[in-house]
């Protein structure tokens, strides 16, 4: 029995394990989980820690760039643009308001003068302490200023506000122009939209100062120069004029302000304008330092070109004077484009500014809404207060209307229910454009104030706006190429693809294929480029000497023959018997002659730019010559006769007074001058048709600046990572040659490209290369891509003599053993092991070559970066849009890149045929 | 018909021979070879100055060396030049700015690339994923777009003039610069009257008077006593304790050397010596030099941190020896600090303790006329290129430490170290050799890739002379320039990190 109950009890061994805790996965995510994040202590913290860090920075940016995204732009903008109208509105309501209560309130003031002076002496404490603030926060540098403030500064002990200095900038200001005279004030009051207490406070404040005698007024004046000049000596600083620290010039301002002391008148003025100072800082609540206006006007400065500035000005003058008159003679629109010219010197920089591009920009501020654009507006409405100035008023300045319709239409689009004119920002406006043409900052920031809501709504707008990628994708994708020769491009990508097939599978690894990939470059150039041929034509200058007429057209035509023949001459003797004895020099005449073929024949046969001259031709040339034309009329001679013979019979009109009749035969005799050299001019037109005879266009020219975006990224890096091997190759056997001359020259050469930047690399080549070889037009694209080519190349020569130092010795031996010679050598054996053992290095050079490519920003070519760079972002409207752009700018790259070295890890694992 | 073509065979043979002797001579290739790339090199020089002398405006002329430069010279200025000053001088000022980029960036790099390179060998896949992360998208993205990424997102930071900058610690945070208070080292006169204690008086010193306001004016009458009273005071100090020292180090020798710590003892005085020497012609330029104002009293600190070390070090020296002799250690540890600290104070107590805070003030452009301050554009460059470079050199030490052998950090775990230990005492210093050699080009990458100032308008090197060149039309001279310049900035980091490379090489005996 109790056995049996003993074996009852026992219990299988499993079964007391059911009562611990369930063992740790160790399958399934759980289990890698269990195994890789939580295993210890020390990993569960930082994987918590690290996990809560994760999803605050995700949630933030994904907050950032897409719940508060702007993905439209435009009604959002709009919503906010009826708010600062509603803002405006009320300040202009305000504004009236205080106009019409102005006077009332002045003679109210007057009426009750012992309230005013209560308030006053109220005011003057709370502005006491102001003035101390300012003085407190400057103490190291004030410490030195006359005695009353010391005594102050003790009571005040306050924090140093940010606009601390910009308070002593006012301080100073207002003891340079120290006349604080009521009606100033009182514009000034308006100005800054005063209370009624602070403005009595303000013309109490003035009273001493009107009441006093002329000779104190006078020494007031001379006093407070000669402190301002001490106080204003400026020195100059990086480049910029600052103000001298006040310690610098303190012993001359103590001496000054002891013999003031003496005379016992300074210091009221002194604390007047302390107390205007800091009341109106105080009053307007922000510094006086908001210059979004200059910012955006030395934006536009870097924006527009010398170019652009004068073709405007030109504009704008030729709008002032008016059109040349219908059928003008040439003499006549000479003196009518000397008066554009004149009046173009006129022009000042500001209205050129005020003026740029007004329609395209003024289009795009509407439709983008863009936050600066709104800035923009504002200018353009300050033009348009030009215009409107009320009538009655004479304007202060004599500058002529400016594309007034345009400019009104403009505003009432963008601001449908502010009238511009006298009512509205009228002060503001004009004392805005006033300054703005006269350069005077200080007046342009108080105007400035006024339009703060605009700054406030263009810099309050949070997250990202992905409108920018939307509105410009083309210009990212590829520039400003012509639209309809777009096939061209997508052509080229086609042909990359085709290209780039044989990397991909063995089933692309024919001749075809490789044929195709060897000649794509070609195709690409010629295809995004253009294309002309010139099958007859060329021309050789009358009375040239030997040189002359060997390089011109025809003479270099008949050598390109020549080197044709001699290249095929070479290569069927190589081919022949004269092969077996003298082969390396025949392939080296055969390559030498086909190198001076194709120079030669570049320019002559194959002339990109000839289908522009063409071009030229068909558009302009035949158009040139008719009577029609602006220009056709100062050029031809036969109009020009027709002209002569017109004025002529004119004159022989007998109804016609004798002054008359000899003013028209002058005319006419001045014409005829004129014949001898319009003949000229069309021989010249002549020669240009001459130059565009028997070229067939096979593809229109297209000019590498119109190129842009990610193709000329493509370009660039697809091309460039083409033309490196070979001259890495080259360069790498040059650096392992036997012959020290050879060797020297191949390291002296790495080593001098290596140890320099890209940057100055490709500064140095599209500045000074130029100089050094013909003259002539060189590309900047061009010149670039032989930059980074070099630069690729001796990276990658470096490279290869890695991998060809990595060689055992023995393979060397082993095939010169067999009798190879050193091309057949490194043919078959040395470099395809060599080349095998860096493929990750050569990627890896691929892709910083590809990644440097961006790096031709510094010279201007619109590549992928720069467009975004220079062109979208530079803008006014999407100036607040970089981070998004250049994030997406960085994705394009990243997925190229990160793509192009996982396929080398691929590469290099499918070709690992050793046993490591 | 086979007898023909026989002998037709052999003379062909014979005439291949003939032939295959005069090309296949070596010497003869060889200087064929050679002597054609010569003369192509020469028309290529010939043809190059031809071309550029064609025209009568080219022409070579270092005189715009000294013209005014106008490049406009934001700080920190290295150098006390301004947009009036000489090119010359525009040209040094962008040299030390590449300089303090190149070298602020470069260790930025290796701290950040360090910790991410051992972040992604972490055992927790969580930590080694994200360094991942973090490294294949900073290496895929060029350098170009993450500048100007960084220099955008800096440029949102709220705005001096308008908005309250962000503050951390007294340093602002805003979108012209970030600005902290400046330590101010004065001239060691202004602070006289600290601790009422008169100040040290300097004036002893003779004054090499070499830089005159805007031109090195060397004045040999002076120069030459001046330099005479050094070598002087260095050799009255030598002889003066020379007797002593031979006693001295008679008495403290160990197997006919002088044993390790009382060399070390008398290194530290040397050195201490030497500094201060040093620093007192420092001071005599500095009367004259405009550029070094200031930092005099900065060395000063330094001397009397080597004395005071010095002293501490015979201290602790002396001890030794007593415990050598008797077995017993006399306790001086704390007696030792007290007299450095002691020293130190007595020093600047002596000189009238200078030193002062300076703090940030900004015109009403929002730029700080004093204090210490960064410009945004030196931020965003110096970050960028150490993010992007650290992101290289992570790959690189992550490489280094996986090819020590594991067994080494099987056999310290063994032995009880921890952690910590095991990496910085075994896996670091064999792993170093692995790393220093690609650090090395990564480095110079760096250097080069300073001049990516250019984009941010920040004036570099490349940028003033780029400038120059607009300014002046001089483009062979500034091309000469900028070549020769960084040779010369990657050839000395070269020849630096060689030197590293061959100390960390020696450890691995």
């Amino acid at each position: 029995m109790t056995e049996i109950q003993n074996v009852a009890y026992v219990r299988p061994e499993g079964e007391y394990l059911t009562e611990q805790a369930p063992p740790r996965s160790s399958e399934g995510i759980i289990g890698w989980m269990n195994a890789n994040l939580f295993a210890t202590w020390s990993d569960r913290i930082v994987t918590a820690f690290v996990a809560v860090s994760f999803v605050w920075l995700a949630w933030s940016a994904i907050d950032d760039w897409f719940i508060s995204a702007n993905w439209t732009g435009a009604t959002q903008a709009e919503g906010q643009m009826a708010e600062i109208i509603s803002d405006v509105e009320a300040k202009l309501e305000e504004a009236r308001r205080l106009e019409q209560n102005w006077s009332e309130q002045a003679e109210r003031l007057v009426a009750d003068e012992n309230q005013n002076l209560a308030n006053l002496i109220k005011d003057i404490e709370v502005t006491d302490w102001q003035a101390q603030e300012v003085v407190s926060n400057f103490r190291g540098s004030f410490r030195k200023l006359p005695g009353f403030i010391d005594e102050q500064i003790t009571i005040a002990q306050s924090k140093l506000p940010l606009s601390a200095y910009a308070r002593l900038e006012t301080v100073r200001r207002q003891l340079r122009d120290p006349r604080v005279e009521s009606a100033a004030q009182v514009e000034g009051l308006y100005e800054l939209n005063l209370s009624a207490q602070e403005q009595a406070t303000l013309i109490e404040m003035s009273r001493p100062w009107t009441a006093l005698s002329d000779e104190d007024k006078a020494t007031y004046q001379s006093q407070a120069k000669a402190i301002s000049n001490l106080l204003s000596k400026t020195e100059t600083v990086s480049g910029e004029k600052v103000l001298l620290p006040l310690n610098s010039v303190s012993a001359d301002v103590d001496a000054l302000v002891a013999e003031v002391n003496g005379e016992g008148l300074l210091e009221r003025p002194t604390r007047i304008s302390l107390q205007f100072a800091s009341l109106v800082d105080g009053v307007v609540g922000t510094p006086m330092t908001n210059i979004p206006v200059s910012r955006i006007q030395k934006m536009r400065k870097d924006t527009l070109t010398n170019v652009e500035i004068d073709a405007i000005r030109q504009a704008l003058a030729s709008e002032v004077v008016g059109p040349a008159p219908e059928g003008a003679s040439r003499f006549q629109l000479n003196a009518h484009n000397k008066k554009v010219d004149a009046e173009a010197g006129n022009i000042t920089d500001g209205m050129v500014f005020l003026n740029r591009d007004m329609p395209a920009g003024y289009d795009e501020a509407i439709e983008n809404q863009g936050m600066l654009r709104a800035l923009d507006a504002m200018d353009f409405w300050s033009a348009a207060r030009l215009v409107a100035e009320p009538e009655g008023v004479e304007p202060e300045s004599n500058l002529p209307p400016l594309k007034a319709p345009l400019v009104y239409s403009a505003l009432e689009a963008q601001f449908p229910n502010v009238q511009p004119g006298p009512e509205s920002y009228a002060g503001s406006t004009h004392a805005l454009v006033e300054a703005y043409l006269e350069n005077d900052l200080d007046a342009m920031k108080a105007a400035w104030q006024h339009f703060e809501p605009l700054t406030i709504w263009a810099s309050g707008n949070d997250g990202s706006n992905w409108a920018v990628i939307g509105k410009n994708w083309t210009k990212l994708l590829w520039g400003t190429y012509p639209e309809e020769s777009l096939w061209r491009v997508g052509l080229v990508l086609v042909g990359l693809i085709l290209a780039a097939l044989p990397i991909v599978s063995p089933m692309f690894r024919n001749t075809a294929f490789f044929v195709w990939a060897g000649i794509y470059p070609l195709f690409l150039l010629f295809m995004l480029g253009g294309l002309s041929i010139r099958l007859y034509g060329w021309s050789v200058p009358e009375d040239a000497n030997l040189f002359q007429t060997l390089y011109s057209e025809l003479g270099r035509v008949y050598q390109a023959l020549i080197a044709l023949a001699v290249a095929v001459a070479a290569f069927v003797l190589q081919r022949g018997a004269l092969g077996k004895t003298a082969g390396p020099a025949l392939v080296v005449a055969q390559f030498l002659a086909f190198i001076y073929f194709i120079i030669m024949m570049w320019g002559t046969v194959i002339n990109p730019k000839a289908a522009q001259s063409n071009i030229l031709v068909d558009n302009n040339f035949t158009g040139l010559l008719t009577a029609d034309h602006p220009l056709g009329q100062q050029v031809s001679a036969d109009n020009l006769l027709a002209e002569i013979d017109r004025l002529n019979n004119l004159a022989a009109d007998d109804s016609l007074s004798p002054d008359e009749a000899q003013a028209l035969r002058r005319e006419a005799q001045e014409k005829r001058t004129g014949v001898s050299k319009a003949r000229t001019a069309e021989r010249d037109f002549a020669n240009v048709v001459k130059k565009g005879e028997g070229t067939f266009v096979v593809l229109p020219f297209v000019k590498s600046l119109e190129w842009g975006g990610l193709l000329v990224t493509m370009v660039l890096g697809v091309l460039g990572m083409a033309a490196s091997l070979p001259i890495g190759i080259i360069l790498a056997f040059g650096r392992q040659s036997t012959l020290p001359i050879v060797r020297w020259f191949s390291t002296g050469f790495i080593e001098v490209i290596r140890g320099v930047p890209l940057i100055a690399l490709l500064l140095i080549v599209t500045f000074v290369l130029p100089k050094l070889l013909p003259d002539a037009e060189y590309s900047k694209l061009g010149l670039v891509f032989v930059a980074i080519c070099v630069f690729g190349g001796v990276y990658q020569a470096e490279v290869v003599r890695g991998g060809l130092q990595s060689l055992p010795r023995g393979q060397y031996e082993a095939a010169q053993a067999m009798g190879l010679n050193f091309w057949q050598m490194s043919r078959l054996i040395t470099l395809p092991q060599a080349l095998k053992a860096v493929i990750p290095a050569i990627v890896n050079t691929f892709i910083g070559l590809f990644k440097d490519t961006t790096l031709v920003i510094v010279v201007g070519i619109l590549d992928f970066l720069t467009v975004a760079d220079a062109q979208i972002t530079a803008k006014n409207a999407w100036n607040a849009t970089k981070p998004e752009t250049l994030l997406v700018i960085s994705l394009v790259f990243f997925v190229l890149m990160f793509s192009l070295s996982r396929y080398s890890m691929w590469l290099e694992r499918r070709l690992a045929t050793d046993h490591r | 018909m086979t007898e023909m073509s026989e002998l037709s065979l052999a003379a062909r043979a014979e005439a291949r021979k003939q032939a295959r002797n005069f090309f296949a001579d070596r010497l003869v290739r060889d200087i064929v070879v050679q002597a054609s790339l010569v003369i192509g090199l020469l028309f290529i020089v010939w043809f190059c100055t031809t071309n550029f002398l064609s025209d009568p405006q080219n022409n070579v002329n270092w005189r715009f060396l000294v013209d005014e430069s106008k490049v406009n010279q934001p700080a920190p200025n290295y150098l006390p030049v301004d947009k009036s000053s000489s090119v010359l001088a525009a040209f040094g000022q962008g040299l030390l700015a590449t300089m303090v980029v190149a070298v602020v960036g470069i260790l930025l790099a290796t701290v950040i690339g360090f910790f991410v390179g051992i972040l992604r060998l972490s055992s927790n896949v969580l930590l080694s994923r994200l360094a991942q992360i973090y490294i294949e998208f900073l290496r895929n993205i060029p350098l170009a777009v993450q500048l100007l990424f960084l220099n955008a997102m800096l440029l949102t930071l709220p705005g001096i003039t308008t908005e309250a900058p962000i503050s951390l610690f007294g340093v602002l945070f805003h979108n012209l610069s970030f600005d902290a208070p400046a330590l101010q080292f004065g001239d060691g006169t202004g602070g006289g009257t600290w601790l009422g204690i008169v100040p040290f008086d300097f004036s002893f010193v003779p004054t090499i008077r070499i830089w005159d306001g805007k031109e090195w004016a060397a004045d040999w009458l002076i120069i030459i006593p001046s330099i005479l009273f050094y070598v002087g005071l260095v050799a009255y100090t030598f002889f003066r304790f020379m007797p002593w020292l031979e006693a001295w180090s008679e008495a403290n020798k160990e197997n006919g050397r002088l044993k390790n710590r009382n060399r070390k003892t008398v290194a530290g005085f040397t050195m201490a010596l030497v500094f201060t020497v040093l620093i007192l012609l420092f001071f005599a330029i500095e009367t004259t030099f405009p550029p070094l104002m200031g930092w005099s009293m900065l060395a000063v600190f330094f001397i009397a941190i080597f004395w005071g070390n010095a002293v501490r070090k015979a201290i602790l020296n002396w001890a030794d020896d007593r415990l050598d002799a008797t077995g017993k250690r006399p306790n001086v540890d704390a007696l030792a600090w007290i007299a450095m600290i002691g020293l130190i104070a007595a020093i600047f107590v002596a000189i009238g303790g200078p030193i002062s805070i300076e703090n940030y003030i900004f015109n009403n452009k929002g730029r700080a006329v004093f204090g210490f301050s960064v410009p945004v554009s030196m931020i965003a460059l110096i970050g960028a290129l150490a993010i992007y470079t650290s992101s290289f050199i992570a790959e690189i030490v992550r490489a280094g430490i996986q090819s020590v052998n594991k067994g080494q950090r099987e056999a310290a775990a063994s032995l009880g170290l921890r952690p910590g230990m095991i990496m910085n005492l075994i896996i670091i210093p064999q792993a170093l050799k692995v790393i220093v050699p690609p650090l090395n080009s990564q480095y110079m990458n760096l250097a080069k890739n300073s001049s990516l100032a250019f984009i941010l308008k920040y004036p570099d090197l490349v940028n003033v002379l780029n400038t120059t060149r607009n300014n002046t039309g001089r483009e062979l001279e500034v091309a000469i320039m900028i070549l020769l310049s960084y040779l010369t900035i990657s050839l000395s980091i070269s020849v630096a990190m060689n030197y590293v490379n061959d100390r960390v090489q020696l450890v691995e005996r």
